[in-house]
């Protein structure tokens, strides 16, 4: 139990290390704190329970997504500053450089357990994405039918 | 006969070198009366104001200043559906017309068909320009400011030399170096904590990371290919996890390598890339997943040229 909260402070503190690195504004450093927080604490939940690395890429995507948007119309800024600090603990990193260590070094049974592993990731994670996107943009059509100009992408 | 102009820009970059336009004009020749327009502004009750207002800006300085934006908001992470956006919305504002915006990872095109709404008499019908994007960087400051600019254009339709100076203001802006630095400690050493390590792998992670930070900002100023700078930054990064790995201090290298390679690894471009795949823009998609798939090869080779250095 102290082993995951450990993990799931380390990983907030190190969104907040990528949010700093993209030089953003020291105001919007909380909600980044609390916004990855919760959507590793989903990850990790469902990762316990169902074991399956797209689903729960996917969920916890789809929490921080949604969260971000939320903070964007709250705080008056785009989504994407959010959204990229929040998703940076899912974001495939560690397997994407054991995938390409194992590449290197010929072991063909770890790249090929890695590189699936980071595919579902990172197909998780744009999936999520993508879902609440379009959410957004299907209730931006009911409110303002010329809102959407650009196709609901 | 009418020549319609075809203006191109091509933009070197974002940094020390400045920007440089080759522009080739092609001005339009013969004039034609548009009745059907002129039949419509007289149509329109305040047609005095509603000229005055839309004719405010030429169309070439309306897509040039668009272009302007949605370039910064290229350079500075945003992805490729906000950039069409932003930009078909600035050049919308002002024109009433067809806009038809496309934007890759690194250029974007604009076209602008005024025919059918009031301009310049003589002046030219479609404006077609084109932006090349070199560097890329996130920079969520400058990102969030530019959000907040074109919200500004499109309410309020500022003079071109307003947008310019604005611009210039927020690129001047620069970030806080120590800012950056504690983001790249911070990153690194509780990113490798996350992943497994211990606390002494964090603080040498830590550590590691400082010395990449002034590495990355030599490196970025001298070399422009991306891919070879990447390289160099993996095969420090690889050095000082093998050094430690050498000494007597108890840590894991894999954990120190993979807190820095946090900070290298295109995991947020290939999920970017994949994204940009699933809402159709092919192309934009295709470019960013080979990209970042060729800078994770490159990280892994600077590893293991290191690791082979030293024996590990």
């Amino acid at each position: 139990m102290i082993s995951v909260i450990i993990q799931v402070i380390s990983a907030s503190l190190g969104a907040v290390g990528f949010a700093l690195l993209f030089n953003l504004r020291k105001d919007k450093v909380p909600y980044v704190m609390a916004g990855s927080a919760a959507g590793y604490c989903i990850y990790l939940l469902l990762m316990h329970y169902t074991a399956s690395t797209l689903l729960s890429n996917m969920i916890a995507a789809m929490f921080c997504t949604a969260l971000a948007e939320f903070y964007a119309r709250w705080r008056k800024a785009p989504s994407t500053l959010f959204m990229m600090s929040h998703i940076m603990p899912l974001v495939p990193g560690g397997t994407l450089y054991y995938t390409m260590r194992s590449m290197v070094w010929q072991d063909q049974e770890a790249f090929t357990y890695y590189g699936a592993e980071t595919a579902l990731a990172a197909t998780g994670i744009a999936v999520g994405i993508l879902a609440v996107t379009s959410i957004r943009y299907i209730i931006m059509s009911y409110k303002k039918p010329d809102a959407s100009a650009s196709g609901g992408r | 006969m009418r020549v319609r102009l075809a203006q191109l820009d091509r933009a070197f970059g974002y940094g020390p070198k400045g920007r440089g336009f080759e522009s080739s004009n092609a001005r339009s020749t013969g004039s034609r009366l548009e009745s059907r327009l002129l039949l419509f502004c007289t149509a329109v009750p305040d047609n005095h104001f509603f000229i005055q207002r839309r004719m405010l800006m030429k169309p070439e300085l309306v897509v040039r200043s668009a272009l302007d934006i949605g370039e910064e908001m290229l350079i500075s992470g945003a992805e490729t559906v906000r950039v069409e956006d932003t930009v078909s919305r600035i050049c919308r504002s002002y024109y009433e017309c067809r806009v038809d915006v496309t934007s890759y990872m690194n250029a974007i095109f604009v076209s602008m068909d005024i025919s059918s709404c009031p301009h310049e008499e003589g002046g030219p019908e479609i404006i077609t320009q084109t932006r090349r994007v070199l560097t890329t960087s996130n920079d969520f400051t400058v990102l969030e400011d530019l959000n907040t600019l074109s919200r500004y254009i499109c309410a309020n339709h500022p003079e071109y030399e307003d947008i310019t100076r604005r611009i210039a203001d927020i690129k001047a802006e620069k970030p806080n170096p120590s800012k950056l630095l504690l983001g790249y400690i911070m990153a690194a050493a509780f990113f490798a904590i996350m992943f497994g390590g211990t606390w002494i792998d964090a603080f040498f992670s830590g550590l590691i990371s400082i010395y990449i930070f002034y590495l990355k900002r030599n490196v970025d100023r001298r070399l422009d290919n991306q891919l070879i700078r990447i390289f160099i930054l993996a095969f420090a990064c690889g050095v000082g996890a093998c050094i430690l790995h050498i000494s007597p201090i108890p840590v894991q290298m894999d954990m120190i390598m993979i807190g820095n390679v946090m900070l290298l690894i295109p995991g947020l471009a290939l999920t970017n890339a994949l994204r940009d795949l699933m809402t159709g823009d092919i192309v934009s998609g295709t470019l960013r997943l080979v990209n970042s798939l060729l800078i994770a090869v490159f990280i892994a080779c600077g590893f293991v040229l290191s690791m082979i250095l030293f024996q590990v």
